[in-house]
């Protein structure tokens, strides 16, 4: 399990705004806190965990002691929205390339009586032209959970508590209701958790 | 010397199910400030500074109670030159007397009492019922001040008293083992706050299950803050913003005694960017107080620091890290006892 992500800004503890002898500082002053000798970070990194944190504060250090590399990864910050959609954009042409999978296939319907299948959901996913890998990612899951789900080999699967999660984001990944996914499909898989005697 | 605290403590603790007391029937005095340093390691020099600050907020003319919750350990009575008194926290926690004010002591200090620790065997390990009447009336204590002095490691008891105070201040002594001590001391308190029973109330209901999921792995796969918020993530993302919202209320001193070298006087603001983030915790610093050879005099001559040399460095410091303590604003309701 690791922690999120920081950006070089925050890696450094620095403002956006910070100057060049700022980030030269706070560079110098970050080295002298994660230092392997360091004593503020007795029992809390390994020495492995340390080595990994100093190799991202030189990335960071040295992106944005570059005038032109920090004007370029400030714009990627910034884009933020806009970056990530051309990006999206990117991912779609790869999506609908992709030779394992059709891009798109002809809707399923869904009405309010649906009752949802791990079939039904994998047919809604081709329909929105997504592949197992990215829908995945996006939901924060392994792929091998995905595909237990819409192949329903529940014994490849967590404990209950964390499927239902997963298909409460499956569900608004793919802008379906989450309640009636819960009341179908996560009602049935209980069913056969407590039949099999699983948490 | 009090003892190190056991390592591999585990951090991720079950829920609890003891029985919550009923509401809190006195009132709280309007200003009371309760304070508890700790801090998991000991020899840091706690029961001193807590001595002292309680004899400097005297001498400013505040009403101050002493409470030495060093179960099992308790020499607070030493730092301030009394025997240890017959009527101490024992006969309260044993319900010999009503209230814990009977078993409080004067000193020679005016405005300043002590509640002596338990000289008792078993006093170290009260019920949870006889905590709970404990920490009930520790907070209608006509006082302005109540400072806990509690004792090193994790155990419930005292990670319950830290996490009962308005603000927890955490101990420091610039060494390794001391360093590592309190930040398992800190992961240990807010864990012990996440999985109190009735905070889940009114928040996302899966948080109580996904949190007792993570707990049934047991601790090794599993050990920030951070880390569990990342992971919860995933599955619910009311569940995590819950947990978000207790690490930010989660907000304890950081304090730094006996800093000898320039080096040491950098480790507060060192240990306060480890903290924040490996942990997530977002630590305040006071202080730092410096070591000082007066302070071991005083100990020595079993007078008060403050009362044998009120000109030395460490008296000033202690003075510095009072005025922090006057200066925390009691915001919103207090901890709810009745998760203690």
């Amino acid at each position: 399990v690791r922690a999120p992500e920081h950006n070089y800004y925050e890696l450094l503890e620095i403002e956006p705004s910070a100057s060049e002898e700022e980030v030269r500082r706070a560079y110098r002053r970050t080295r002298e806190i994660y230092a392997h000798d360091s004593p503020a970070v007795y029992g809390a990194y390994t020495g492995q965990e340390l080595e990994e944190l100093l190799r991202r504060v030189d990335e960071a250090y040295g992106a944005l002691i570059d005038p032109e590399k920090r004007a370029l990864y400030d714009l990627e910050l910034r884009g933020g929205a806009s970056a990530g959609a051309a990006a999206a954009k990117v991912h779609a042409v790869r999506v609908a390339l992709a030779p394992d999978e059709p891009a798109a296939e002809a809707a399923p319907e869904v009405g309010p009586d649906t009752a949802f299948t791990g079939e039904l959901l994998r047919k809604v996913r081709r329909a929105r032209g997504i592949r197992v890998e990215d829908l995945a990612e996006r939901i924060k899951i392994k792929v091998s959970y995905l595909k237990g789900l819409e192949e329903e080999k529940w014994d490849l699967l967590p404990a209950s508590v964390y499927v239902r999660g997963f298909l409460a984001n499956l569900a608004r990944e793919l802008k379906l209701d989450q309640r009636q996914v819960l009341a179908t499909y996560y009602t049935r898989l209980k069913q056969w958790y407590d039949a099999h005697k699983r948490e | 010397v009090e003892p190190d605290p056991p390592k591999g403590t585990p951090l991720i603790l079950p829920f609890r199910e003891e029985a919550v007391a009923g509401p809190t029937l006195r009132r709280r005095p309007e200003g009371q400030r309760i304070v508890a340093l700790g801090g998991g390691k000991g020899g840091v020099g706690r029961t001193v500074l807590t001595a002292n600050i309680g004899i400097y907020l005297a001498q400013m003319g505040k009403k101050v109670v002493l409470v030495d919750a060093a179960l099992g350990g308790a020499n607070l009575h030493t730092c301030l030159a009394m025997e240890l008194p017959s009527l101490n926290l024992s006969d309260f926690l044993a319900g010999r007397v009503k209230h814990v004010e009977d078993v409080a002591q004067p000193t020679s200090i005016p405005g300043l009492t002590l509640v002596a620790g338990s000289g008792e065997l078993g006093g170290a390990n009260p019920k949870h019922p006889q905590k709970l009447r404990l920490l009930e009336r520790i907070r209608s204590m006509d006082v302005d001040f109540v400072i806990l002095d509690l004792g090193a490691g994790t155990a419930f008891n005292t990670l319950d008293f830290f996490l009962a105070a308005d603000r927890g201040v955490v101990v420091v002594a610039p060494e390794p083992t001391s360093i590592e001590s309190s930040y398992r001391f800190l992961q240990a308190a807010f864990f012990r706050d996440l999985y109190s029973p009735g905070i889940h109330e009114g928040e996302a209901p899966w948080t109580r299950k996904l949190l007792e999921v993570v707990a049934q792995r047991g601790g090794d796969q599993l050990s920030t803050p951070l880390e569990l918020i990342a992971e919860v993530e995933g599955q619910d993302a009311g569940s995590a913003q819950f947990i978000r919202r207790r690490l930010a209320q989660f907000r304890p001193f950081l304090l730094v005694n006996q800093v000898r070298t320039t080096a040491d006087g950098r480790l507060p603001e060192a240990m306060r960017s480890v903290a924040r983030r490996r942990f997530g915790f977002d630590l305040e610093v006071i202080g730092p107080v410096d070591y000082d050879d007066s302070v071991w005099l005083s100990v020595r001559r079993r007078r008060p620091l403050l009362l044998e040399y009120p000109d030395s460095a460490a008296s000033k410091a202690v003075g510095n890290v009072v005025r922090k303590l006057l200066a925390v604003q009691l915001v919103g309701k207090p901890r709810d006892l009745a998760a203690g």
